[in-house]
């Protein structure tokens, strides 16, 4: 008796209709031959056994791949018969999976590829924060206490620049650069391609003698040479030692949404020794390695703790409302602002393709009418139930793979779109690839497509077992038709719903950027070209050489024909922006050592604001009479009046700049008021900002100068033809000064906005594809509900009903649903939009303007779907439809 | 299905080729199959359960045997046994299979791999 348990668990291994077609036989079979064996004892016994043992073995997978095979073929035989159906199903498949496949390939590149740092889990993101600064750079001292006094931390620090570099062909380029602490790539646990890293004692106050090159600089200015290391470079017309390549693909910290990474790495000078009471000077981007054992809460607490003794020791620099130090997991702090924006475009593309899905089901369940000869045949036949059930999910899986197989088609085209859409501002979005796990990522999609919209046809059609089949070989069976499609019915008023968010949400989107773009900018971007230009320290060491470089540049450009007007600034709205700088307004108490204002700090030329079109408020605008030795004045946006001079006219009042390493600034008179700018993004309100000189300005570091400016040339044409002139001027100048990012405003303001623009392109897209989807699957079953129907019309129009209330009668049919499915999406737009708060710009998540266009979109739509068919129904020829019965 | 060409079956693994000459002088049940074709054989080929049915099942859904019909007097019958016989294709399989086999023996001897057949 255990024998045939033991048999029958055995015979598990064989596909399930082989079991139940022949499994009891064989066990009986096996039965007989075990008690013929036992006459020959146990050595007979343990041959049968293990006989059948090897058999059912090798059997058993080869019965199942034989199996699988017969399957395929027959879907592959009934696939080539419908050729529309097939056609019609693939390619809603193949946008379906192709969009999810695309929007996966992102979230790859940005959420799910590992940093390119060694146990990039245990690197933290390291920040000042006070009210209304919740990440602020570090300050020299601050960093220096900081790593100094913590245990549960390795500290690194980093601070961006520019620099010319030339290599031994002589050619100047412009280049990203950062300042990096010694152990930074250490701390990272990036090995370097070539060379070493920094020596401590290389750490120079003065200017860097060593450099590390990054991968895409060595090759394109070296040719890769393996041999560079150890070789010069120019930096800025010094000469400094190359000492490493850094790996190709990496980047620093903080560089993941920069337009430009870092190509030429320094290293970072701090002085231990010096005076720690100056604390101001916020600039470094500070991140960290956690002990072994420790943890970010750990970390946080300490932190805390070393802030608090610091704020006791330096009452009069910590007094920032609340100042304290963030420690935060370095990835979620680079990924924050990108995980939302690309998890709502995932949540949006995954319910695309369950509409395709929805649409293909609807097909299926169609077909499965007309092939309802052929199942019962098969049926009658011996299929099991679960054999029918087997084929008709293998084809639907064949169906999905192949909807797959041309789904990587339209996912390298949907990447190469977004890829373009991204521009250089998102690099990580640009590495986005069709890689192997997004390849894996398709076939599972496909897979789990086939099963989502084969599941329902293949139950519907293969419920009641043979007595419906029996049914079917006679005649339509009234019953199963009907469930049939009720269950195409609430598809469709799934599709509805589910196309009404993804309306909502494009709407939402689009509102949300036309206000964005219609937003007041502050400045007229028509018509201005601007490039940038940067100065090195070696030719141009004090302020009379760079004032007077860019006095004689925007003189000359001036004067060029077609240009109206021509400045240079330090920033430049929506590319470059400043930090704060804290000041005295003469006459106003300081509260403690605490200055009562702050404003962004930039400086300009004559010509600045003319060339942006950036209107003057009150006083003057800056002159070239505002020299060197001319009484020192400085000009202020409107918000800094607004904020700091609320109930007083600013012009004429004087403020005086802190200090930090410098001397003493001087009392500045506040000479005009132009109007406010959004500086650091369009979507950002105007920060309180001043705007020096640049023949008066006085860095609050001794011998710093504005070296880095850009040029504004408002041109009375095309802004873009100016440019050989203008380089012409430049070289005039100096041959050896590169101008970089040369481009006009309206690009600038373009680029500004890539990540929300991407974000509405994809939104809109998916919108609209989950209209066409929707509308489809409506057409569908109207067409068929009127097929269904056609002797109902037919007597209709017999007994008189008007053309006009057989219209009615099939459109109102349509958009009954229509108003269904329309109403369940409204409530699950309502929870759904939520999510998208932070990504909209002047519109609330429920707004109700763009429910209300979403709703009207969709009956619009369900209209056109039901219309066409409906026109058919009353052309019915009542003669031949009563015939036909 | 008439006018199938047996030759696409072909070659058959030995325990099939078997199974059809055992079923060539009457229908069978499996257990008697196997003890067929052990006998016929000296018990060189001899088939488990496992193989016995892969290759039933394969013959049913080909056409080359079918289950029968006709019972055996009920007295010698087990009724949980199904009887198998082979149909006209069945016997156009196991025909062409033992010409296939000729041919190669006939090759065979022409090249003196093994000796000239004995005239009976």
């Amino acid at each position: 008796m255990s024998g045939d348990r033991w048999f029958r668990k055995l015979l598990n291994l064989l596909p399930f209709d082989m079991r139940s077609d022949y499994g009891t036989e064989m066990a009986q079979v096996f039965r007989e031959q075990r008690r013929e064996a036992a006459d020959r004892g146990v050595a007979g016994l343990l041959r049968v056994w293990g006989h059948t043992v090897r058999d059912i073995l090798a059997i058993g997978p080869r019965e199942h791949l034989n199996q699988f095979r017969q399957d395929v073929t027959y879907a592959l035989r009934s696939m080539r018969r419908n050729v529309g159906f097939v056609t019609v199903a693939v390619i809603t498949l193949a946008l379906g999976i192709g969009a999810n496949t695309a929007i996966f390939s992102v979230v790859d590149a940005v959420l799910l590829r590992p940093l390119p740092y060694g146990e990039s889990e245990r690197l933290v993101a390291v920040w000042n924060r006070w009210d209304g600064s919740p990440s602020a750079s570090l300050s020299d001292p601050e960093f220096l206490d900081y790593s100094e006094q913590s245990r549960t931390m390795t500290f690194a620090a980093m601070a961006t620049s520019s620099v010319n570099v030339s290599g031994t062909s002589g050619d100047a380029e412009r280049v990203s650069a950062a300042a990096v602490t010694v152990p930074t790539l250490d701390v990272l646990r990036a090995p370097l391609a070539l060379g070493r890293t920094f020596r401590p004692e290389e750490a120079m106050p003065d200017s860097p003698t060593v450099a590390i090159l990054s991968n895409g600089l060595w090759r394109r200015m070296f040719a890769a040479d393996p041999g560079i290391v150890g070789h010069p470079v120019s930096l800025n017309g010094q000469p400094v030692e190359i000492v490493g390549v850094l790996p190709p693909d990496f980047y620093l910290p903080f560089e993941m949404t920069a337009a430009s990474r870092a190509e030429i790495l320094t290293p970072l000078a701090m002085d231990p020794a010096a005076p720690r009471n100056r604390r101001g000077g916020h600039y470094l981007l500070a991140f960290a390695r956690l002990e072994d054992g420790a943890t970010v809460a750990a970390a946080s607490a300490e932190m805390d703790a070393i802030v608090g003794r610091l704020a006791r020791e330096y009452p009069d620099e910590h007094d920032q409302g609340n100042f304290g130090v963030s420690v935060r997991p370095l990835r979620s702090d680079l990924l924050g602002d990108m995980s939302t924006p690309l998890l709502i475009l995932t949540g949006a593309v995954g319910l695309v393709l369950l509409l395709a899905c929805a649409n293909v089901a609807n097909l299926m369940l169609v077909r499965g009418e007309s092939r309802r000869g052929e199942l019962a045949v098969r049926t009658a036949l011996g299929a099991s139930r679960f054999r029918m059930i087997r084929q008709l999910l293998t084809e639907s899986c064949v169906l999905a793979l192949t909807g797959a197989l041309a789904g990587l088609v339209v996912a390298h085209y949907c990447q190469r779109i977004i890829v373009a859409f991204a521009g250089s501002s998102m690099p990580l979005v640009r590495s986005a690839e069709l890689n192997q796990a997004v390849l894996v990522y398709a076939a599972l999609l496909g897979i789990a497509t086939g099963v989502l919209f084969g599941a329902i046809p293949a139950l519907q059609v293969s419920r009641g077992g043979a007595k419906d089949m029996s049914g079917a070989l006679k005649a339509g069976s009234r019953g199963t038709i009907l469930g049939r499609t009720r269950a195409r019915r609430a598809l469709v008023v799934c599709q509805v719903s589910l196309a009404m968010v993804l309306v909502v949400g494009a709407g939402l989107m689009i509102k949300s950027f036309a206000l964005l773009m219609a937003a007041p900018s502050g400045f007229d971007p028509d018509r201005v070209l601007t490039m940038r230009m940067s100065l090195p320290q070696s030719r141009y060491p004090g302020r009379p050489e760079v004032a007077g470089y860019f006095k004689r540049l925007t003189e000359q450009v001036q004067t060029l024909p077609g240009v109206r007007a021509a400045g240079a600034g330090s920033g430049l709205p929506l590319a470059v922006r400043s930090g704060d700088w804290g000041f005295d307004i003469e006459g106003r108490p300081r509260n403690g050592t605490r200055f009562p204002a702050a404003a962004d700090w930039y400086v300009v030329t004559p010509g600045y604001f003319e060339a942006l079109g950036i209107p003057l408020r009150r006083g003057r605008l800056p002159a070239s009479s505002d020299s060197a030795d001319a009484a020192h004045v400085i000009f202020i946006n409107e918000t800094t009046a607004r904020t700091f001079f609320a109930n007083e006219d600013p012009v004429g009042k004087r403020v005086r700049f802190s200090r930090s390493r410098g001397d003493e600034q001087p009392w500045r008179t506040i000479a005009g008021i132009v109007g406010d700018v959004r500086h650091r993004g369009l979507d950002t309100p105007a920060f309180p900002e001043v705007f020096f000189p640049y023949e008066q300005f006085q860095h609050f570091s001794r011998g710093v100068q504005a070296r880095a400016m850009s040029l504004v040339v408002k041109s009375a044409g095309d802004p873009l033809s100016m440019v050989s002139a203008v380089r012409a001027e430049l070289r005039r100048i100096d041959p050896e000064i590169p101008a970089s990012q040369v481009r006009d405003m309206w690009t600038v303001r373009s680029v500004s906005v890539a990540d929300r623009r991407l974000m509405v392109v994809l939104m809109g897209a998916f919108g609209a594809l989950a209209l066409v989807l929707a509308a489809v699957g409506l057409y569908g079953v109207v067409s068929y509900s009127v097929a269904q129907r056609t002797r109902e019309m037919g007597v209709r129009i017999a007994i008189g009903a008007s053309r006009a209330s057989v219209l009615g009668l099939v459109v109102s049919d349509g958009l009954r649903l229509v108003a269904v499915g329309a109403g369940l999406g409204l409530i699950a737009s309502l929870v759904l939009t939520r999510s998208m708060a932070t990504l909209l710009y002047a519109v609330g998540p429920r707004d109700v303007s763009m429910f209300i266009v979403a709703t009207v979109t969709l009956l619009v739509t369900g209209l056109v779907a039901s219309y066409v068919p409906a026109r058919r129904a009353t052309r019915i020829d009542p003669v031949s439809a009563l015939r036909a019965e | 299905m008439s006018e199938r060409d047996p030759a696409q079956l072909l070659p058959l693994t030995s325990g099939m080729f078997q199974v059809l000459i055992a079923l060539a002088d009457g229908e069978k049940h499996g257990y008697a199959i196997i003890k067929e074709v052990a006998r016929r054989t000296g018990g060189d080929v001899t088939l488990s359960a496992a193989t016995l049915y892969t290759i039933v099942r394969r013959f049913v859904q080909e056409g080359v045997i079918a289950e029968s019909a006709e019972r055996p007097d009920p007295s010698l019958d087990d009724e949980r046994r199904r009887y198998y016989r082979l149909t006209d294709f069945g016997r156009r399989v196991a025909r062409a299979e033992a010409q296939r086999m000729e041919t190669a023996l006939g090759m065979a001897r022409a090249k003196k791999l093994i000796p000239k057949a004995r005239s009976v």
